[in-house]
């Protein structure tokens, strides 16, 4: 397709967030690269950069979906940990003493953890899109339920000792290439076509940007929102299992920053927080800078907490960018208010 | 009794484009205080832009704004509210999450340079306003839950505070009824005793030549006539305005008898809305309904669509009895609804006007595997706005870019690329220039004349009468009369509307 047809999808507003964001990117490399010459800029770092990128990348789309209807996930860390944590039980009960596990067995494992995943993900639809509970206020609760039954359950005790077979998903390449890494552009494509080659992803767009506009066109509105917590849901059950195979184990309590943290990317790469727009590109490269700074911060012994501080203003300078630059758009309606 | 010393308010040759479209090419006008002066013209002709320039909002490419003796080349709108300017804008733009109260109470505050919000006062400043309009408005309740027409006078309770100095009304009729318009013009005539510079837009001719002392006529951007209201007739302003000569003759089609009906409603009752009310279309048959705010019109559109709540009754399309209660089962029955409030329930605004115009029936553009087929999607959209002469260089520019005429059209090919068999238009005109209100009549008839039943609302008595082959009164909730096409008479309506 031309690239007419492209714009009529991504919006021109995105487009241009997506051409700033290459530039950040670029730049963030440039700068890093300059300036710690043999430890950020070597293959080492690249690898380390491809198999953490790909957790916090899927996890990030997962709230891109919902933040493009207007709502948010929050539960996402904690389904993840759920879904990793039912695979892994299964797994380390089949696998007992050996080392090793059937692959028919680990698929079962994997499968049946992302039934899970998906579980939680229809108690968030019904409770949001049926009974109208605001996505923030709901997704807090059922993430804490999630991560309640799950420490329940586990006694806040991490399976390890996952198969080595399992493993080498997590740590193995595809054609040289981090399999991690490969999952996350299969899974990026296959939500790029989504959101943009089909109706119900125009439809996305739609109800993010005027529900009630919305159920005057009778397009189903409760029906767009519970299938984007459904494939929220999904999506952070394979990020939870790409985890659980990287590190060989699950946990209750991991990675609870990272909600965070997938709040910054998703932000930074463009997407409005009230929702309508936004593109996966901006998301990919989002992540990638955030990486990079951290990988960068940690090339340059700088500490942790430098890097929270250094996240913390990525997301407030480009809050300013992304004003200045609508300056024009959001002037006219702030003018209206003052005056009115 | 002047309060004011004369003052007088203007621009000189202002030029204003927007990405290279000239919206503005050198006007010029004057507005003297105690006079009422009229901005006329097509959608996108420039009005509202012109406004925006007067009052801060955009800035002008070139030229002059005066506002009593102060000249400025650059005006924000903090010091245009300083300089005494209120704006009724075309959209209202009221703050969603606060109540009615405060959104009539901010400019007040604003104006005192006051922090303090107290909650009496803040009731005590909305309730003299709107008692000074003469409309009776919850002012607790929250600005998102109330109708159209209420924002309307809350925007209008708003801008004729106590400050106001030159005030500028951008269509501030479109969604009111002649009872509360008879009280805006008894407000402005007040305005106009304090001094108070008004100018007015509307696309209803009566209307400003009953209020407006003085008009200018804009076209493309251009001043085309200007002068004093007496020296121009009704024909001669829409003349100047569209460059034709536009008919308001009576086009209804010949209405074929035809045993079937499209639609039958019969005993729809939800109290205390509407009570007991009955009537059928026929297939090819336009059905005006027409009443005061409050009377129950409205909700009862909404209701055959769906969208508000049926205690009991019955519909029936084309001789089958439908779900009550719901849009989708409407929708496949053939129903198709365009709604009163274009910006808020028509219109996704920040999206491209290609994706409004497929929003309704987004599935019809899917191949197989649910895949958009962006082809057809394209081709739909190339279709409508050539059907529907909507005026824009590109379809993927935002719906918010094109002029409220034209985003009404939007909302009608949406629904009409549905093809429904019954199409209810809830103000199918409301703030359409008179030579496109006429083209979108046409459509209708002619849609009519293929066989779709039309169920027209509207307040607009003269259009109802050249469109409708029946109209249906509506008070407190019950059909009080029925007109047949050989009674359509003005006169006679506004009667019993009174
Ligand atoms: N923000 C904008 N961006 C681009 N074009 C604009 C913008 N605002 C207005 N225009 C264009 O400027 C022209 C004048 O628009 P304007 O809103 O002033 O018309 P109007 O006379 O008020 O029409 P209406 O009667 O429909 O309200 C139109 O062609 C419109 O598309
Ligand atoms: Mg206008």
């Amino acid at each position: 397709m031309n690239e007419r047809f492209n714009k009529i999808n991504s919006g021109l507003l995105a487009d241009r967030k997506v051409t700033q964001l290459m530039v950040i990117t670029a730049g963030t490399f440039a700068i890093f690269s300059l300036v710690s010459r043999d430890i950020f800029f070597s293959s080492a770092n690249f690898t380390s950069m491809a198999y953490q990128i790909p957790e916090i990348a899927i996890l990030s789309i997962a709230v891109m979906l919902s933040m493009l209807t207007g709502g948010i996930d929050l539960s996402i860390v904690a389904i993840s940990n759920a879904a990793a944590l039912v695979a892994a039980w299964i797994m380390t009960t089949k696998m007992g003493e050996s080392e090793t596990l059937s692959y028919s067995w680990i698929i079962i494992a994997c499968v049946v953890g992302t039934l899970v995943g998906l579980a939680a993900g229809a108690v968030n639809s019904i409770i949001i899109a049926r009974l109208d509970v605001t996505p923030i206020l709901a997704t807090l609760a059922t993430g804490t339920l999630f991560n309640g039954i799950a420490i329940g359950i586990t006694d806040g005790v991490s399976v390890s000792g996952l198969p080595e077979n399992f493993m080498r998903v997590g740590n193995g390449t595809f054609l040289g290439i981090p399999t991690p890494f490969v999952l996350m552009v299969v899974i990026a494509l296959a939500v790029g076509y989504f959101i943009n080659r089909t109706t119900l992803g125009l439809k996305v767009f739609l109800v993010g940007t005027n529900r009630k506009a919305a159920q005057y066109s009778v397009m189903g509105d409760r029906k767009v929102i519970a299938w984007i917590y459904l494939i929220s849901a999904l999506l952070s059950s394979l990020a939870g299992l790409i985890i659980a195979s990287r590190t060989s184990a699950a946990s209750p309590d991991f990675g609870s920053s990272y909600i965070l943290l997938a709040i910054v990317v998703v932000v930074l790469g463009g997407i409005n927080p009230n929702g309508g727009f936004g593109t996966i590109t901006g998301v990919i490269l989002a992540t990638a800078v955030l990486q990079m700074v951290s990988s960068g911060f940690n090339a340059l012994r700088f500490s942790q907490f430098f890097y929270l501080a250094a996240q913390g203003a990525v997301l407030v300078f480009v809050m300013i960018l992304n004003v200045v630059l609508e300056r024009r758009r959001v002037s006219r309606s702030i003018s209206k208010s003052l005056r009115s | 009794m002047s309060t004011l010393l004369t003052a007088e308010y203007g621009v000189e040759n202002i030029v204003k484009s927007f990405g290279g479209a000239k919206a503005l090419s050198g006007v010029s006008l004057s507005v003297k205080s105690g006079e009422v002066h009229c901005i006329a013209g097509e959608n996108g002709s420039g009005k509202s832009t012109l406004i925006k320039i007067m009052s801060g909002v955009h800035a002008p490419d070139t030229g002059l704004i005066r506002l009593g003796d102060k000249s400025f080349t650059k005006l924000s709108p903090r010091e245009a509210v300083h300089e005494g300017v209120q704006v009724i804008f075309q959209d209202f733009s009221l703050l969603p999450n606060l109540s009615v109260a405060e959104n009539i109470a901010i400019p007040t505050y604003i104006s005192e340079n006051s922090r303090f919000f107290s909650k009496s006062k803040t009731k005590e400043i909305a309730a003299n306003a709107l008692d000074l309009i003469g409309v009776d408005i919850d002012i607790n309740a929250s600005v998102t839950d109330i109708s159209i027409a209420s924002k309307q006078l809350i925007a209008i309770a708003r801008a004729t505070n106590q400050g106001v100095k030159m005030l500028f009304m951008d269509e501030p009729t479109t969604a009111l009824t002649r009872k509360e318009i008879k009280h805006l013009f008894e407000v402005v005539e007040q305005l106009k005793e304090r001094g108070v510079a008004t100018i007015f837009v509307s696309h209803k001719i009566d209307e400003i030549q009953e209020i407006c002392n003085t008009i200018t006529i804009l076209r493309n951007g251009e001043v085309v006539a200007d002068g004093i209201m007496r020296d121009f007739k009704r024909d001669s302003i829409s003349e100047a305005m569209t460059g034709l000569n536009v008919s308001e003759t009576r086009i209804a089609p010949p209405l074929k008898k035809a045993s079937t009906k499209v639609i039958e409603v019969r005993n729809l009752i939800t109290k205390p809305t509407f009570l007991d009310i009955s009537f059928s279309i026929a297939p090819g048959e336009i059905l005006g309904i027409t009443g005061l705010l409050g009377s129950g019109r409205t909700e009862l559109a909404e209701a055959i669509f769906g969208q508000y709540p049926i205690d009991s009754g019955e519909v029936i399309v084309e001789g089958e009895s439908i779900r009550l209660n719901s849009s989708p089962a409407a929708l496949k029955a053939g129903i198709g609804y365009v709604p009163p409030d274009r910006l808020t329930q028509g219109l996704f605004l920040e999206q491209s006007i290609l994706r409004n115009l497929v929003a309704v029936g987004v599935d019809q553009y899917q191949s197989r595997g649910k895949r958009l087929s962006k082809k057809r999607l394209a081709e739909a959209g190339e279709k409508w706005i050539k059907d529907l002469r909507i005026k824009t260089k590109n379809s993927l520019n935002p719906v918010t870019s094109l002029s409220g005429g034209n985003q009404q059209r939007v909302v009608l090919a949406k629904w009409l690329a549905m093809n429904p068999k019954l199409m209810i238009l809830n103000g199918p005109t409301v703030g359409v220039d008179i030579g496109s209100k006429r083209e979108i009549l046409e459509i209708i008839r002619d849609r009519a004349q293929e066989g779709m039943g039309f169920l027209v609302v509207s307040d607009d008595i003269p259009e109802l009468i050249q469109i409708c082959h029946r109209v249906l009164v509506i008070k407190n909730g019950q059909i009080s009369k029925e007109f047949n096409e050989s009674e359509l008479d003005e006169e006679v309506l506004y009667k019993e509307l009174s």
